[in-house]
């Protein structure tokens, strides 16, 4: 497992970065870190329990990695392309995410939640038992994918489409919809309501 | 300490393989099945399944534990001294677990059924069917998931943002995201 050591600046709620005592916000040589994580990332085919949240990334290619056990919560990524990747057990929550694409990708028990999507599509995908509650999502296609038992709570989503997308057990309650299309899904064995 | 989920057909629970480093003595918490996949993951981590956590007797979470027990000679710790006809060690809010080296903090929280426990692991909270991702346990008496929604809200409030919670269905979380966004909570 990563350390879940907490940043050490007064106030801060991020998680230290890697062995560090602070997290990215708030180390010196940021910049510096942040290039060799990118090139860390981009030399390496498995990335497993390390602990890079508040990282940035911005245009660079993840495919077909595989990604486990890793948290990059309170992270940025803009233009990353992670298609092709499998991420397993890791903590993407808090984040933002803008023009990136998850498309045939393998996603399992896997934390989003909090975090926003714009621009962003995870076609063809595998994505279960992965947690999206309270994301903020627009403009994003789940289109042709497994979405079983991931959860949508309390989510935003606007312009969304999950057209041909198996939705057994996902659960969507309390999430606020505005032009969510479930076009040939199984939304029926989706959860949108609770019976209290 | 390493820690692995295990998807189980079974009730479509999770369980879980909690164990050191090296391997060795290792616990499962709530064995919903015992498939080849689970076996293969403490075979090949060179674990022996030395205990047996129970979160609560319900199928979905003990129907391994026949199996394990073939193959395994582990003790069980639920808060029933019988699962499945087994002898289990009866465990509760009070008790103070150090199993394989690894300290267990066990909390009681009655609602989806009465023998509900929910057990911490270093910065990680088992909550079998009290607490999943955005959702608690159900239950047919109001008063009940009212009074479990209460006691869930008030313990977990206090409880450190950046503890993993790993339920029995569904998607793992952290305390911080279910507090920000379960709508089941009183905060």
């Amino acid at each position: 497992m990563y350390s879940h050591k907490k940043c050490s600046e007064k106030g801060c709620l991020y998680f230290a970065y890697k062995d560090y005592d602070k997290c990215l916000e708030h180390i010196e040589n940021r910049d510096k870190l942040i290039k060799e994580a990118t090139l860390e990332l981009k030399n390496s085919d498995i990335i497993r329990n390390s602990n890079l949240s508040t990282i940035q990334l911005d245009s660079i290619e993840l495919k077909d990695k595989i990604i486990v056990v890793t948290n990059f919560s309170n992270s940025k990524f803009t233009n990353i392309d992670f298609s092709g990747s499998s991420i397993l057990f890791s903590l993407f929550q808090y984040s933002t995410f803008l023009n990136c694409k998850f498309n045939s990708t393998i996603i399992k028990y896997t934390v989003f939640a909090g975090s926003t999507f714009t621009d962003c599509e995870f076609l063809d995908s595998n994505i279960v038992n992965s947690n999206f509650n309270g994301i903020k999502g627009e403009n994003l296609s789940f289109n042709d994918s497994d979405m079983y038992y991931s959860t949508f709570i309390s989510s935003n989503l606007k312009n969304v489409t999950f057209v041909e997308c198996n939705l057994k057990k996902t659960d969507l309650y309390k999430s606020e919809r505005t032009n969510v299309n479930f076009k040939y899904s199984n939304y029926e064995e989706a959860f949108f309501n609770r019976n209290r | 300490m390493r820690c692995f989920i295990n998807f189980s057909l079974t009730g479509f629970s999770n369980s879980y393989l909690v164990g050191p480093n090296e391997g060795g003595d290792a616990i499962v918490i709530d064995p919903g099945e015992l498939n080849v996949k689970f076996l293969k993951l403490i075979e090949n981590n060179d674990f022996y399944i030395k205990h047996i956590l129970v979160t609560h007797n319900h199928r979905a979470h003990i129907s391994g534990i026949r199996t394990l027990l073939k193959i395994y000679n582990a003790d069980i710790y639920s808060a029933s001294d019988r699962i499945l006809g087994f002898p289990s060690n009866i465990i509760n809010e009070d008790s103070r677990l150090t199993l394989s080296g690894i300290d267990i903090k066990v909390m009681e929280f009655p609602g989806h059924s009465e023998d509900s426990l929910v057990f911490q692991i270093h910065k990680m909270l088992f909550t079998g069917d009290t607490i999943s991702a955005g959702n608690l346990g159900d239950n047919d008496d109001i008063k009940t998931v009212l009074s479990l929604r209460e006691m869930v809200s008030s313990r977990i409030k206090d409880m450190d943002d950046s503890i993993l919670v790993f339920p029995g269905h569904g998607p793992p979380s952290t305390v911080k995201a279910e507090k920000d966004f379960n709508p089941e909570l009183f905060l």
